[in-house]
């Protein structure tokens, strides 16, 4: 039998030795410039930021706490302060369409000033408009109309009233109008007094009556007429009265914004909407409320509000000229959060809105800039997804509501102008995220066509170490932490490649780290030191695991008080240790777990029993139906495999998945077919495939710490140990203790690639090597497995042909 | 100085007919009325002379507000005398509600102008309205200079055509008496100061000038300024509107005067723009 080793005590665990950087503290060491490791993800974010086509938006996705946001930002900041600083963006009234506000476009930084002389303008307007018609001129013309008009209609009166007294006929007002009646000396003729004239004088008053009424009449008819003449004279001279008073105020601001058209057109529609409406202001505030009464007073300050209101300006966003591109990043991506919104007021009990209440969204916001979003918080918002994607596809932003987009509802609202959209979009999310909408939306790829893969692991060389010494130094800088010493450092370093579980990777995950060496430094200004040192880092991996293994802890108890049976110790036939991981939250331990076989004569199965009571996952039935085939294809070439076998995973009572115990289960089972006894002084850990060969497992580390902690408390013998695959080795960061225990020959970690070089160790026994026809030695384990199933088969022939003489037999007798 | 007498106007007579009927003429009547703390007694005429041209029989309407002509007979014409008058009446009140003053009301059925100290009763000022002029709604027809002096048996304001009282009185003077009772008249009814308040002299002799000059100068309280005299009017000029400074002026005219002796002084300032104020 082969002699075979175990792993020796530098196998174990990767210590750093950083002595050759130079440094005693991270203060003499510089700031690290770009990230660590994330050279894929760097030159895609450059890329995705650079180009400025439709549809390269990006989408960032890595491990949580990777520092992705950090990483974008580190390389968007510079290029976006390098660029032009987009327009202002504004809404004004629609003067002809008040539900279809109107966007105004400004350079930027002017929008506010825009805002800031409209509002000045509006109150002068009030101001002088007023003014003009409190002016005694105005109030002469307006006098000289309306008394022009009282003229015209007199003289058309004051001709039939002559006219008529000529004839002895009076012109009479009555309640409701005028009428014609005979006179005398100026009285009306009464009835008695009419009726004792002339019959032909009778007949020439009613005659002459007749022919003014159509004078009357006449006169009359062309009242209307005349009102309707001179309230136009009068909204002539109001136009023309305020028109002067309010030309020159708006003609100071044209000449402000001559270069912009745009805001010419506005301050046209505003010159013209205040003179249309300059009867708002005929009144001051003070002289409605003391002249007219309360309720019409309430009513006109409330038209002046709304046409004074009409005339701002509703500044969406303004920008910093010399504050290059803007980088919003929205929190809470909601519909409109994103597209903005619609307020409504409370206005006697109903709900109104212009367009003053209109509010920017983050995409108005980063509207020629950037706009960083959370994918998963993005994709939990009803809808904001789909709209994002809409107003990225149109490329412009449509403010809707929720319930507009829904057609639910009726409220009144508005429907402001679109507004031009040029952003670029970086989503940051999990992978999971990433790979699902690449896989299932058909949008996705016209719209997020640039991926940034951060990648969580760095290769261990010379220049990585050096790197990641400068990446502790600047993140304890960045969090102003106190310096830390080499030991610290380096005590730091083994953390993060325990981390990775990979003995040749560190891990590049900045949210760890930065824990990590916040911890320690909690640690190390506890006792008031002036750096952390590597006894600060070690308490705080300590304190940090002590805070979440109280389950571990549990688990070891069942073990110590007996209530879990796992024997350190002695030789058992079909049974032995398995090692299996359990995860809860961000920690992890081992748990070694008895497993053990039974065979006999059957029909070539092995029973998982975990499978049959639907404990096992699929990926333990997989291993368990390899070990099947392994038996069957080395041990019974030309006869069928003629046992049936069971595997149990003892007192195991929550599932079981994974094929890392596919090793364990296939050592117990040809120890129970070879009859041969397994040391129960090992743990075993280890996938097998059809040809026998020992295949590498995760949480190799945790494995073996939970079955040393385990001995360690019954008391180390030195010959207890664990079986790992051979290409597990490269993983093995184990803690301290078991290092110490390994070089002092207490514990021992065996490398095996092979079944065969497992069951040797585990029996002591040689496994043997199959001759040119395929049969082992019959001292060896597999000698004595294939004896056993050979003897299962003979067993099995014997058996049908029994049963078959059995029949015949009672088909003779009958 | 003892302080300026004030005369007490209790009882003041507002006058509406189916002619003068305006919102505005009982605003002003009510905020008299407020500031003397005064009664308001609305008093709406029944022309009698509509009556009678009802009962012709042939004598047809035209309305403001219809192109058509109406047939006019006496039902007619009594009922919509009396919606106007229950219109006025609801008016007056709610106006009297607002402003706390006490008010009463009723209409009579007469002439559109008091002549006889039966229908005045017990009043101490009269409000009447009209334009003098043939605007529609204000029309009056027998309103004239020639019947008014004679009719005035009340001190009586004659407001025109829907107008707010003006801040500036012109006081017409054709005695010493007429200057001091005016200037007492003004001030009691309105918030005028004596700053604005003008008085014109119209034919009196050089004594009678001094004496105005001295009770413009001691009319006021200490501090206060004097009132404005006019260069004099003669007997044989009384275009009163030439001298006019102010675009609207309260008018004072004393009955019993030079001044109202001559109908053609009145004529014009009846179809002037200014209201009047008749004192006796």
């Amino acid at each position: 039998m082969a002699e075979h080793k175990a792993l020796p005590a530098s196998e174990l665990c990767r210590k750093y030795d950083l002595s050759m950087l130079g440094f005693t503290d991270t203060t003499q060491i510089e700031d690290l410039r770009e990230p660590l490791g994330q050279d894929r993800a760097v030159e895609a974010i450059r890329f995705g930021i650079g180009v400025r086509h439709e549809g390269f938006n990006l989408f960032a996705f890595g491990s949580s706490g990777a520092g992705k946001t950090e990483t974008i930002l580190r390389y968007l900041e510079p290029e976006a302060a390098a660029k032009c600083c987009p327009d202002d963006w504004c809404y004004v009234n629609n003067f002809a369409a008040p539900d279809h506000p109107k966007m105004l476009r400004l350079p930027a930084g002017r929008a506010r000033e825009l805002a800031k002389q409209m509002e000045s303008l509006a109150e002068e307007v009030r101001v002088v408009i007023s003014a003009a018609y409190e002016s005694e001129d105005y109030r002469t013309r307006f006098d000289v109309i309306v008394e022009q008009f009282k003229l015209k209609q007199e003289e058309g009166f004051e001709t039939l009233q002559k006219k008529a007294g000529e004839k002895n006929i009076a012109l009479v007002r009555t309640p409701m109008g005028l009428a014609l009646a005979p006179s005398r000396e100026g009285k009306v003729l009464d009835p008695e007094a009419f009726s004792k004239l002339p019959a032909d004088e009778q007949e020439q008053i009613k005659k002459d009556i007749g022919e003014l009424e159509e004078e009357l009449q006449a006169a009359v008819r062309m009242m209307p007429e005349m009102e309707r003449e001179q309230r136009r004279e009068i909204v002539r001279l109001n136009r023309e009265v305020t028109s002067f008073a309010v030309d020159h105020l708006i003609d100071e601001n044209r000449e402000h914004w001559r270069d912009c058209p745009a805001v010419l057109g506005f301050l046209d529609d505003v010159q013209e909407y205040v003179i249309d409406h300059s009867d708002v202001f005929r009144l001051s505030k003070d002289e409605a409320v003391e002249t007219i009464p309360a309720q019409m007073a309430g009513d006109f300050l409330r038209q002046q509000e709304r046409v004074i209101n009409n005339c701002q300006v509703n500044v969406l966003v303004s920008h910093n000229p010399d504050g290059g591109a803007p980088i919003v990043y929205e929190d809470n991506p909601t519909v409109e959060n994103l597209l903005g919104r619609i307020e409504h007021r409370s206005e006697f009990g109903s709900l109104v809105t212009d367009f003053r209440l209109i509010k920017p969204g983050a995409l108005h916001r980063a509207n020629g800039g950037y706009l960083i979003l959370d994918a998963r918080r993005l994709l939990m918002q009803p809808y904001a997804w789909e709209t994002l994607k809409r107003e990225l596809r149109s490329r412009e932003v449509r403010i809707e509501t929720l319930s507009q987009m829904m057609s639910l509802g009726s409220i009144v609202s508005l429907q402001p102008e679109a507004i031009p959209l040029d952003v670029k979009v970086i989503l940051i999310g999990d992978p999971m995220l990433y790979y699902l909408l690449s896989q299932n939306d058909p949008d996705y790829y016209n719209l997020f066509k640039v991926p940034v893969d951060f990648e969580d692991q760095l290769p261990v060389t010379d220049d990585a170490i050096s790197l990641y010494a400068r990446f502790i130094a600047t993140e304890a800088r960045k969090k102003s932490l106190l310096p830390l010493d080499r030991s610290a450092v380096e005590k730091v370093m083994e953390r993060m490649t325990r981390l990775t579980s990979d003995k040749e990777r560190l891990l590049s995950h900045a949210r760890a780290l930065s824990d990590l060496i916040s911890e320690a430094d909690h640690w190390a200004s506890a006792r008031s030191a002036a750096m952390i040192s590597g006894e600060d880092v070690q308490q705080a991996i300590s304190a940090h695991i002590r805070r979440s293994d109280r389950m571990r802890e549990k688990t070891q108890e069942q073990f110590r008080r007996g209530t879990m049976m796992l024997d350190t110790s002695g030789a058992h036939v079909g049974q032995i240790n398995g090692l299996s991981v359990l995860q809860l939250g961000d920690f992890a331990f081992g748990r070694p777990s008895r497993i053990t076989a039974r065979v006999h004569l059957g029909r070539g199965r092995v029973v998982d029993i975990e499978r049959e009571v639907e404990l096992g996952g699929p990926l333990h039935s997989k291993g368990v139906l390899i070990l099947t085939n392994f038996l069957a294809a080395r041990y019974t070439r030309d006869k069928p495999l003629s046992l049936t076998a069971s595997l149990v995973f003892e007192q195991s009572y929550g599932g079981v998945d994974g094929d890392s115990a596919s090793s364990t289960e296939l050592y117990a089972l040809l120890s129970a077919l070879s009859d041969v006894p397994i040391r129960q002084s090992l743990a075993v850990t280890g996938s097998v495939n059809q040809f026998g060969e020992v295949q590498a497992i995760g949480g190799v580390n945790e494995k073996i710490e939970g079955f040393f902690d385990l001995c360690k408390y019954r008391g180390l013998t030195g010959d207890q140990g664990v079986l790992i695959p051979q290409s597990n080795v490269k993983h093995l960061m184990l803690k301290d203790e078991i290092v110490a225990a390994a070089e002092q020959g207490q514990f021992h970690i065996y490398p095996v690639a092979s079944i065969d070089q497992g069951i040797e160790i585990l029996t002591g026994v040689t496994a043997g090597v199959a001759d040119e026809a395929g049969n082992f030695p019959a001292d060896s384990i597999n000698g004595k497995v294939q004896a056993r199933l050979d003897g299962f088969a003979d067993a099995a022939v014997r058996y049908a042909r029994s049963g078959r003489d059995d029949k015949s037999t009672e088909g003779a007798d009958v | 100085m003892s302080e300026r007498p004030v005369i007490k106007y209790r009882r003041i007579l507002l006058q509406i007919d189916a002619a003068s009927h305006c919102r505005e003429t009982m605003g002003a009547a009510i905020d008299i009325a407020a500031r003397l703390g005064g009664e308001l007694h609305g008093v709406f005429i029944e022309d009698s002379d509509l009556v009678t041209v009802s009962e012709l029989g042939f004598v047809r309407e035209y309305r403001l507000s219809s192109p058509e002509a109406h047939q006019l007979d006496r039902l007619t014409i009594e009922a919509q005398l009396r919606a106007m008058a229950r219109s006025v009446q609801r008016q007056l009140e709610r106006e009297a509600r607002r402003r706390k003053i006490a008010v009463g009301f009723r209409a009579v059925r007469g002439t559109a102008w008091p002549t006889e100290e039966s229908d005045l009763e017990d009043a101490d000022l009269v409000i009447i309205e009209n334009t003098g002029r043939l605007h529609s709604r204000n029309f009056r027809s027998r309103l004239s200079g020639r019947a008014l002096p004679t009719g005035m048996l009340r001190p009586t304001l004659l407001l025109k055509g829907a107008k707010h009282l003006t801040a500036e009185a012109l006081v017409i003077c054709d005695s010493p008496v007429a200057a001091e009772q005016g200037v007492r008249a003004v001030t009691s009814l309105l918030p005028i100061p004596l700053s604005h308040i003008t008085l014109l002299p119209f034919a009196l002799d050089d004594a009678a000038l001094a004496g105005l000059a001295e009770f413009a100068k001691s009319a006021g309280q200490p501090g206060e300024a004097d009132l404005r005299i006019m260069p004099p009017l003669s007997a044989a000029n009384g275009h009163v509107l030439e001298r006019m400074l102010a675009r609207e002026s309260l008018v004072v005219l004393t009955s019993g005067g030079a001044f109202l002796q001559d109908p053609a002084n009145l004529e014009p300032l009846l179809t002037s723009r200014h209201p009047l104020l008749f004192l006796r």
